[in-house]
């Protein structure tokens, strides 16, 4: 029996002396007077932005718009099976720029003649993902209009379907021509009049969560009620809840936790759930 | 700051995160200084980070995002990265094996036994569920084993 502890406790016993606890404190004081600066410079803005709306209410008789910029930021965002979140926070996290990617999986609830149920978990990503690498398979999807491409890449495989707007992608470390054509069978995907891609599993099939966020907006993760993560035996540090206890956040950088504090979440469930 | 506080945790535990962050990243330079940044961080937000319930798994997880801010960089750069440092202390084809590994299990092999974390907090440090811990770890030690030594058990 080979101890993993003990074969790597090398690395630890050669690793560099830490640096005297000066030089760490010095840089941490710069990063404090950095977030100084921009709070103060937040703290400008805002008193601008103020000014110029006293300014436009001041100047309302005159034929001229201010245009001031909002201070708060709202996000509405449909998840894969319908559901919404309305995200809100202050502008200066630029929550309506950052880039959006969903997470889901299809699993197979039927009774599975292999003894087990196949499961595909997916991410859905805004625009055109172009894979490098050559398409090793190719199979319709449940809709019969959007295909599946496999692509052969250096982690293993990568599925992709292309729908407008979106692209769908799923991986896989082996090369398991079953489960593709499986998981395209399974996979039905339209995209609404509102742009949002909704996806529907086919018969036999269940659109759930996976360990991963249901949305993240750049560094920001949500997770939605079925996760079931606002219990109080859950839930840890640097995790926040919604008031209404269904959808927790984090940030996965944490030198973006403190801003946790300033997003607000509400959820609407599907219109059919 | 609680200054003492920091500087005893600090000591403590410097080489634990720094090699727990190399396993990771493969190259000592970017380690390093990923490394300084996060303590030092940890140091600005230190009355914070000490009542979380890994600062170690923290302290990582700025690192880690620190090396992958400094990849993109410089790939915007367009800089060739660096080529990955065999770490001569551990044994080479052990460590090769682990640099195979798909990223999030080399994490949870960096944790569990170089940070020594418990399984719990590197849930918490990875935000995903205590059981997808330990299938993870459990499908880490099946690789490495059926690919360094099949006959043998890893722990």
């Amino acid at each position: 029996m080979i101890d993993l502890e003990e074969a790597l406790a090398p690395l630890v016993e050669r690793a560099p002396a830490p640096p005297a606890v000066e030089t760490v404190a010095r840089r941490g004081r710069r990063h404090r007077r950095r977030r100084a600066v921009t709070l103060v410079a937040a703290l400008v803005l805002v008193a601008v932005a103020a000014v110029g709306a006293i300014a436009a209410v001041a100047g309302r008789d005159e034929p001229r718009v201010a245009d001031v910029p909002g201070a708060v930021d709202h996000v509405r965002v449909t998840l894969l099976d319908g559901s919404q979140l309305d995200i809100s926070g202050p502008a200066s996290l630029g929550l309506t720029e950052l880039p959006l990617s969903f997470n889901a999986e299809l699993v197979y609830t039927d009774d599975a003649p292999l003894g087990y149920n196949p499961s595909n978990s997916f991410t859905v990503v805004a625009g055109s993902s172009e894979i490098a690498g050559p398409v090793i398979a190719l199979y319709m999807t449940g809709d019969n209009r959007h295909p599946l491409r496999v692509y052969e890449v250096e982690e293993g495989y990568v599925g992709v379907v292309h729908y407008d707007g979106w692209s769908l992608l799923a991986y896989w470390n082996a090369r398991t021509f079953a489960d593709w054509s499986a998981f395209a069978n399974a996979l039905t995907g339209r995209v609404g009049t509102d742009g949002n891609l909704v996806v529907t599993p086919s018969s036999g099939w269940n659109l759930g969560p996976t360990d991963s966020p249901d949305v993240r907006i750049g560094d920001y993760a949500f997770f939605g009620p079925a996760h079931d993560r606002c219990r109080a035996d859950v839930l840890t540090a640097g995790e926040q809840c919604n008031g209404e206890g269904t959808v927790m956040y984090r940030a996965l950088d944490p030198a973006l936790g403190d801003t946790l504090d300033d997003i607000d979440v509400a959820y609407t469930p599907p219109p059919d759930g | 700051v609680d200054q003492r506080a920091f500087e005893a945790w600090y000591d403590e535990h410097y080489r634990r995160v720094y090699a727990s962050v190399l396993l990771v990243s493969g190259d000592r330079a970017t380690t390093a200084d990923a490394v300084d940044e996060a303590f030092a961080r940890a140091w600005e937000r230190w009355s914070r980070v000490q009542t979380m319930a890994s600062p170690v798994g923290w302290t990582f997880t700025v690192a880690r995002n620190e090396l992958r801010r400094a990849g993109r960089r410089r790939a915007r750069e367009r800089e060739l990265s660096p080529p990955a440092e065999v770490a001569p202390e551990i044994d080479v084809a052990l460590w090769e094996t682990i640099r195979s590994l798909p990223k999030r299990e080399q994490e949870l092999i960096a944790l569990r036994y170089v940070a020594r974390l418990t399984e719990p907090e590197i849930a918490s440090t990875l935000g995903i569920a205590p059981g997808t811990v330990s299938r993870g770890l459990h499908d880490a030690r099946e690789r490495l084993r059926s690919m360094l030594a099949p006959e043998e058990d890893f722990a």
